[in-house]
């Protein structure tokens, strides 16, 4: 009975691993958005054309990064809607619609960025702070597990990950006094197999880093999935903010682990080591990054590194198996820190904080980067980011009180950019700020090349097999770079902002990308 | 952290924080939000009744700070129909700017001038000529939300802020050609503009050797032109928005 079975579930899983598919959401466990995939190449690209459009019906921000598994892509749309889909046509199979109460608390728009993917199954977590488990064949409901009471504040819009037995989600809502936590669930029924507080209670480790009971609305939340590397058994997760925002009065100390890079046994959801970016963080620079696992020489050795373009206007390499840091620069003006010391640990610049009159300080409050991926190539050995350059904010302290469901972030931000832009109009210029896709060597941190744009960017990044940049940005545009020069090769507007990262599969044995760019999913191939 | 919260408390009274959010847009996005949140209650001219007090006076009986105000609106006041809002502080700042501005003897939008005789200045110095063009903002309408204080500046300094929809562009293609127009919109690849013989043009950024935006306004500086008190009647004039 037993051997059948192994068998089939192998074999399903070798079909899953086929390079051809987008398995999960950052791409691979490595999530380095890189795929081998060549068809479309710098020669040919330029009879790249549409293939069919997904229009979503939510008129929110559409984050969705599809999954394409074995001749199906699986997407969400806002707030809770997951869609199975033919991937070579667009037409939908089936539609599962989450019901939600009819309040829940996501910060910055009911968006949802994906799901994940095991053996048949569909996982969704939602607003309501449920994780869903979906019958991958027709959207049948197969169990739902409620992570946290929502109405404290906490959401869930990140796509699971999956490791071995366990769906690891983690919960929303750092800007209204919540206490975040990732969470392990039993991959067959729901149950939660372990919960790791990102903010640690009386009598654990690191609750000494937060002044009085301010531990109590800590932040700490997690909005992007993590990583997982095989060998080490160990899954990478990047905290949020803690909190109140802009009121660092009510919290001295370091303030762990927000803005951390935690590294987490799967099985246990034990801590192994935890690396912070921006301790006692006065910006709200989450580090929900994405952790980026490459092997690369370091200095003569064969290191298994993490390399992360954090919110703060950093870029760092980290030795994964044990956290240690091994480098860190600026990759866009700050002037919030002198430097990093030898720990990695930033040395304030006086001066820089909130204040009662507003402080203007490098980088703004949506960072030198952000939550949209990164990509790295292992055939240029680059890693590439999208970069908020010359960005300020005015940060604003004052005083607040708690109260449950309202926003808790002890001041405010002014921004000449704002955080997100419908408007098809441009009312700025570039004096305030631009995006660029950047590319760094991650030996030096320095810069290779630059694809400067005349706005910002939410967009992440693709790498393929053939070096090309898929990218798009704020102004509705989807074009493609030359990975080793930044040469822009192709572009089409799509005439929505891109707030989403691009993914490209096989189907019937050709190559397409896919995008979500304001309310549709785009879906680009090679013209026969 | 009963002495840190003192400490704040007194800290609070020397340097208390003032609405960073108070320019004619932030009015006038406040403007919006009064109406869908505040106006059933209080009114849409700001003037209360049915036991609900009126926002016009300038007097304030809770608070008078702007961070009381703020406090006001976000947990509302026990024991009467105030609920707090569960608006982000952007919101509430940005109503507290407009309600302030409602107040005609203390608020940013104080003018002694005759709104009549203003209309007259206005006629008279062939402002309509441009202000009902489509060119440059419409008015007196579009001054609806702005403080007499930046009406008197865009009179005598029009140059100083001017809206990103009335910036100009200037280029050179790479054939030599000028172009030149009101920059209508513009991205990484390509701008758009109205150009001098009035025609919606879209032109590729590839295709232009030099570009640059012209942020200057073409409008003459009225200092020193009128007196003090026509100045105080254009701006009394400019502030109704033509309503008044």
């Amino acid at each position: 009975m037993t051997r059948p079975l192994f068998l089939l579930a192998a074999s399903l899983a070798v079909i899953a691993q086929q390079p051809g598919d987008w398995t999960m959401y950052h791409g691979s466990y490595q999530s380095t958005h890189y795929s081998p995939l060549n068809q479309v190449t710098a020669a040919n690209v330029n009879s790249l054309g549409l293939q069919w459009v997904f229009q979503a019906r939510s008129l929110e921000k559409f984050e969705t990064t599809p999954l394409v598994i074995n001749g199906v892509m699986y997407l969400t749309e806002a707030p809770n809607n997951v869609a199975a889909l033919d991937p070579a046509t667009g037409r939908v199979y089936w539609m599962y619609e989450h019901q939600l109460p009819e309040v829940t608390y996501p910060c910055c728009g009911k968006v949802n960025r994906g799901v994940a993917y095991h053996d048949g199954v569909i996982f969704h977590g939602a607003h309501d702070a449920k994780v869903i488990a979906l019958d991958a064949k027709n959207g049948h409901k197969l169990w739902e597990t409620t992570i946290i009471d929502h109405r404290e504040g906490y959401a869930l819009s990140h796509a699971p990950l999956i490791v071995k037995d366990k769906v690891i989600v983690g919960t929303a809502g750092g800007e209204l006094g919540i206490r975040g936590a990732l969470v392990g669930l039993d991959i067959k029924t729901g149950k939660e197999m372990w919960r790791f507080q990102i903010i640690p209670g009386p009598g654990e480790k690191g609750n000494e880093t937060w002044g009085g009971d301010s531990w109590k609305r800590g932040g700490g939340s997690i909005w992007l999935t993590g990583s997982y590397d095989p060998e080490l058994n160990l899954t990478y997760w990047g905290t949020g903010n803690p909190g109140p925002d802009w009121n660092p009065t009510v919290r001295p100390g370091d303030n762990l682990y927000s803005d951390c890079v935690l590294a987490l046994d799967p099985d246990t959801g034990k801590l192994k080591w935890h690396f912070q970016f921006t301790p006692h963080d006065e910006w709200d620079w989450d580090a929900v990054q994405t952790p980026v696992l490459v092997d690369m020489d370091w200095r003569g050795s064969r290191r298994k590194a993490m390399l992360w373009g954090n919110r703060n206007g950093f870029f760092y390499v980290l030795d994964r198996a044990s956290g240690e840091f091994l480098m860190g620069k600026p990759f866009v003006k700050q002037d919030w820190a002198k430097g990093l010391d030898d720990r990695g640990r930033p040395m304030l610049a006086p001066g820089r904080g909130p204040s009662k009159q507003g402080t203007k300080t490098y980088p703004g409050v949506q960072g030198g980067t952000n939550w949209y991926a990164p990509a790295y190539s292992p055939r240029t050995g680059l890693f590439y980011l999208t970069a908020w350059e010359d960005y300020h904010s005015t940060y604003f302290m004052w005083d607040q009180d708690y109260e449950r469901g309202k926003w808790y972030t002890g001041g405010g931000v002014k921004a000449p950019v704002p955080p997100t832009r419908r408007d098809p109009i441009m009312k700025r210029d570039t004096r305030d700020g631009y995006a660029a896709v950047r590319a760094l060597d991650p030996k030096t941190g320095n810069k290779v090349w630059d694809f400067p744009m005349s706005d910002m960017s939410e967009s992440g990044l693709l790498a393929t097999g053939a070096d090309l940049i898929f990218s798009g940005n704020r102004e509705g545009h989807f074009f493609a770079l030359d990975a080793r020069t930044g040469k822009l090769l192709w572009t089409r507007y799509l005439g929505g902002q891109v707030i989403a990262s691009p993914i490209t599969y096989l189907v019937n044995g050709r190559q397409f990308v896919s995008i979500a760019a304001g309310t549709s999913l785009f879906t680009f191939g090679l013209n026969p | 952290m009963v002495t840190a919260a003192f400490l704040s408390a007194q800290e609070e009274s020397s340097s208390a924080i003032t609405n960073p959010f108070n320019t004619a847009e932030d009015r006038a996005d406040g403007a919006r939000t009064y109406l869908s949140q505040c106006a059933s209650c209080h009114g849409r001219d700001g003037k209360g009744g049915q036991g609900t007090p009126d926002l016009t006076t300038g007097v304030f009986k809770r608070a008078s700070s702007d961070e009381g105000l703020f406090a006001l609106v976000n947990k509302g006041i026990p024991g009467t129909a105030m609920p707090g809002f569960n608006l982000n502080s952007r919101q509430i700042w940005q109503t507290l700017a407009y309600i302030r501005s409602l107040s005609p003897a203390t608020g940013v939008r104080r003018v002694t001038g005759d709104p009549a005789r203003g209309a007259q200045l206005f006629r008279a110095n062939g402002c309509a000529k441009c202000h009902d063009s489509g060119n440059a903002p419409a008015l007196p309408a579009s001054a609806r939300y702005q403080s007499a204080e930046e009406i008197r500046r865009a009179v005598t300094d029009p140059s100083d802020s001017v809206q990103s929809q009335y910036w100009r562009m200037r280029g050179v293609t790479t054939s030599g050609q000028t172009v030149t127009g009101q920059r209508l919109n513009e991205d990484t690849f390509s701008v758009q503009f109205l150009d001098e013989s009035g025609r919606l043009r879209s032109i590729r950024k590839s295709e232009l050797s030099k570009y640059e935006i012209i942020r200057t306004s073409p409008m003459p500086s009225f200092q020193g032109k009128f007196s003090p008190q026509q100045m105080d009647d254009l701006t009394a004039y400019l502030i109704s928005g033509g309503s008044r």
